[in-house]
């Protein structure tokens, strides 16, 4: 895979930072460019390196086994993690990671030192991490006041809101502008079509960070780095693609990508945010893939339920204008179709429950019961009737959402 | 727990980096206060920080339910990252520690402009530290960035300050070995370790302590390379963890948790050939039989890496073992299966790939005794177990004790 030098070119009210991609292989049909938009005033921070580059495609290189070469300016720090990152994916997932690829590069350079203080974005998408994580920021802005969060950073055409999503982009965008601006920060919304390189190579949840630090490196003069809030605990350090292990190896000399938060459960970090306002306004979890009416929460998928359920347990739910207000029995079903096992939601959930909610031990119980006999069909049944268990239980494939 | 601003003195030829720490409610007795030692000629590089003391002493904090007043500054960088580090050990360590709150006199950076570009390791002569040195050398590593320049050997955590002449014996023979290679080894002495102990586990402990040591030197270093202890397949909740290490970097010293994605079998391949680790490997942590330059050859870390060496038919080549070495004593090996059954089955698999099946009977009985041990220590309840440890390993012959520093 070759990396071309990258380009900034204006383009009416944006500004694209783009880089030609070649690979050997024609037949996998990548886009001939991956680029990243942003609003025309950030021009002057763009960085026309190739750190942004090297972090958004390394995974896709090591699936299809192409070695990378880049044209562009590399940093050393990039390159000597890069060895790191791509052994722990092989050791993760031996079957999509065969092999270490080489990654070359023309030039080896540190960036440029920002002439500034410290500047750092917090990676925004409206979910329960996002909101725990801004709460905790500006929490931190107090007690740590030269740990200088100014950004927000909401990308389009992430795992969560796929390009053809274009008008629940914008709206979304305009109302978490208000919500930033309520809280003195600023919104960068940043738009990039790395998942049409990803869909249908890589699962998405291996592809959850490439976007964001891929799209904040992309504005190397002006961030020193990246907060995102963790997906998982502590406790959880040993499932595959846990970011505790990873996050930190994605920074360059002058670029921190820093995940926090996982040090909370799930079920803390929505009890951490149910009393605050702002989040009982603007919450949205739900991939919503189904259908692009749905601006916020569908409140049926699985992330939905996981949520309302986790409000619900918390006596909560009525607070959250974004979220149906109500749990029935159908919803516990249907939320035990799309349990997650080995997370372990469903354990905080039911421990609460039954310290302070007895009366949702037994539908709760109901929904575990229902989770588990799915999980046990689909793992070990034989392939073929396990695969049409999950194609009744599962979402349809979102990889065809962003080829 | 307050720390106090803290002074960098000189006596005798080294330049000590030194901090008074007050604990509000602490029974038993402990140090006045918490220091580095390194030779004069490092004095340029020694931090007047508070960095190094915040990251050593937080795991002693959370242990004794005391918040952290720092009185001198604090990168905002580690503020951040002292947070999560505590919040990863609060989730592991339920009932040994506390999360506390950690208050600094201000949060100032380290200035760029006072910071050098050197790549250093923690070095104690062993197998993890021996492979992530290596690996480090200009003949694996083609960055300069991250060619390590200074190998920190400490005195004070596996070996007792008042161990004076096996310290010197080792240090003398690091220098020697590691010098042609182009490392300078950085002797450095320290107390932390008689803050811990009594009170801490110090496999919980040394985490912050191995980071603060780098730290201490915060003007000499760029990345601090720690070596790993476990593979990916091996992590267990400990002090010093690659979901923790990097916590503990500022905005111009960096950590890396080095040797993770490498089993223990490939570690000791990778070094079998290299001949600085043949004179000096270090491996022994039986204080009472270990000697100069020798490892005692009989306990669990002595047999285990003797019997990795023979697999890969190297052992002859080290200095530091007893020799001759035998299929009988390989059946005396009684693995340590706290990370899960790892180790041996890694070194059996390595045997049958390379065709070695002489090895593979022995291994098998090791295999055998180390579950046999495991499945004892599961079923020893835990009072049980620590109270047996406390009446074998009494705090009062704890080589880190603080009154063998008197």
């Amino acid at each position: 895979m070759l990396i071309h030098q990258p380009q900034i070119i204006h383009h009416g009210q944006e500004v694209i930072l783009q880089a030609r991609i070649e690979t050997r292989d024609l037949s996998l049909k990548l886009p001939e460019f991956l680029w990243f938009k942003y609003p025309e005033r950030y021009q002057q921070y763009l960085s026309d390196r190739s750190d942004a580059f090297l972090w958004a495609l390394i995974l896709i290189g090591q699936s299809i086994g192409d070695d990378i070469e880049c044209l562009g300016e590399v940093s050393p720090r990039t390159l000597y993690s890069l060895d790191e990152y791509q052994k722990i994916y092989m050791c993760w997932y031996p079957d999509i990671f065969r092999r270490q690829i080489t990654v070359r590069a023309r030039r080896i350079s540190h960036p440029k030192p920002l002439t500034t203080e410290s500047r750092y974005a917090l990676a925004f998408s409206g979910g329960v991490d996002s909101f725990f994580m801004l709460q905790n920021a500006l929490q931190m802005r107090k007690t740590n006041p030269d740990f200088h969060l100014q950004y927000g950073l909401f990308v389009h055409g992430s795992a969560d809101i796929p390009l053809r999503f274009a008008d629940k982009y914008d709206a979304l965008r305009q109302e978490y502008k208000l919500l930033f601006d309520e809280l003195g920060l600023e919104l960068i919304p940043v738009s990039t079509n790395i998942m049409q390189f990803g869909a249908h190579r890589i699962l998405l949840k291996q592809f959850l960070n490439a976007p964001l630090v891929a799209s904040a490196l992309g504005l190397g003069s002006l961030l020193s780095g990246l907060l995102f809030g963790s997906g998982e605990t502590f406790t959880q350090f040993h499932l595959p693609g846990n970011g505790m292990l990873i996050s930190h190896l994605q920074s360059t000399e002058t670029f921190e990508n820093i995940e926090l938060g996982s040090g909370y459960t799930r079920l803390e970090r929505i009890k951490a945010i149910a009393n605050w306002e702002l989040a009982q306004r603007h919450l949205r979890v739900c991939f919503g893939f189904t259908s692009e009416s749905v601006v916020r929460n569908c409140s049926e998928c699985g992330k939905c339920l996981r949520t309302r359920m986790a409000l619900h347990t918390l006596g909560k739910l009525e607070k959250f204008s974004t979220l149906r207000p109500f749990i029935r029995l159908r919803d516990y079903v249907l939320w035990g179709r799309w349990l997650e096992v080995g997370w372990g939601y469903e354990i905080d959930a039911l421990e609460y429950a039954w310290r302070h909610k007895k009366a949702m031990v037994l539908p709760l119980m109901l929904g575990i019961t229902i989770g588990y006999v799915r999980y046990i069909l689909r793992r070990y049944l034989p392939g073929w009737i396990s695969k049409k268990i999950i194609s009744v239980t599962t979402p349809t494939n979102v990889h065809d959402l962003f080829a | 727990m307050i720390i106090h601003k803290p002074e960098v003195i000189f006596k005798d030829d080294k330049v000590i980096l030194s901090a008074r720490v007050e604990f509000e409610k602490l029974q038993i007795q402990k140090p006045e206060s918490a220091w580095f030692s390194f030779p004069e000629k490092y004095a340029p590089f020694v931090s007047d920080r508070g960095d190094a003391f915040a990251a050593s002493m937080l795991p002693i904090a959370m242990a004794v339910n005391e918040g952290i007043q720092m009185e001198s500054p604090l990168s905002p960088l580690l503020a951040c990252g002292l947070g999560e580090y505590q919040s990863a050990l609060k989730n592991w360590f339920p009932d040994e520690l506390h999360v506390v709150p950690i208050n600094a006199a201000a949060y100032e950076h380290v200035p760029e402009s006072l910071a050098d570009k050197s790549c250093a390791a923690l070095f104690s002569g062993g197998v993890d530290s021996s492979f992530t040195m290596r690996m480090h050398l200009p003949e694996y590593q083609p960055l300069s960035d991250f060619q390590v320049q200074y190998g920190i050997f400490v005195q004070g955590f596996d070996i007792a300050l008042q161990d004076q002449k096996f310290y010197d014996a080792y240090l003398q023979a690091f220098s020697n070995q590691l010098a042609p290679k182009g490392v300078r080894i950085v002797p450095c002495r320290t107390n932390l370790h008689y803050f811990s102990s009594g009170l801490l586990n110090w496999g919980i402990a040394h985490g912050g302590m191995l980071a603060g040591v780098g730290l201490a030197l915060d003007k000499l270093i760029r990345y601090f390379l720690i070596p790993s202890s476990y593979s990916l397949e091996e992590l267990i909740p400990w002090g010093s963890t690659p979901m923790t290490d990097h916590w503990l970097s500022t905005e111009t010293f960096k950590v890396i948790h080095h040797g993770v994605t490498f089993s223990r079998i490939e570690k000791v391949e990778a070094i079998a050939d290299w001949e600085p680790a043949q004179h000096i490997l270090r491996v022994c942590i039986n204080e009472k039989e270990r000697r100069e330059m020798q490892n005692c050859s009989h306990c669990e870390k002595c047999l285990r890496t003797m019997t990795m060496l023979e697999v890969c038919q190297a052992l002859g080549r080290f200095h530091t073992f007893q020799a001759p070495f035998s299929w009988a004593q390989i059946m005396r090996w009684t693995p340590n299966y706290d990370a899960g059954e790892v180790w041996l089955p890694q070194v059996l698999e390595y045997a049958r790939s390379k065709g070695r099946k002489k090895y593979i009977f022995p291994l098998y009985i090791a295999h055998l005794r180390g579950r046999a041990m495991r499945i004892i220590r599961r079923l020893t309840p835990r009072p049980l177990f620590l109270q047996l440890k406390r009446k074998l390993f009494p705090y009062e012959s704890n080589s880190f004790n603080p009154k063998y520093l008197e």
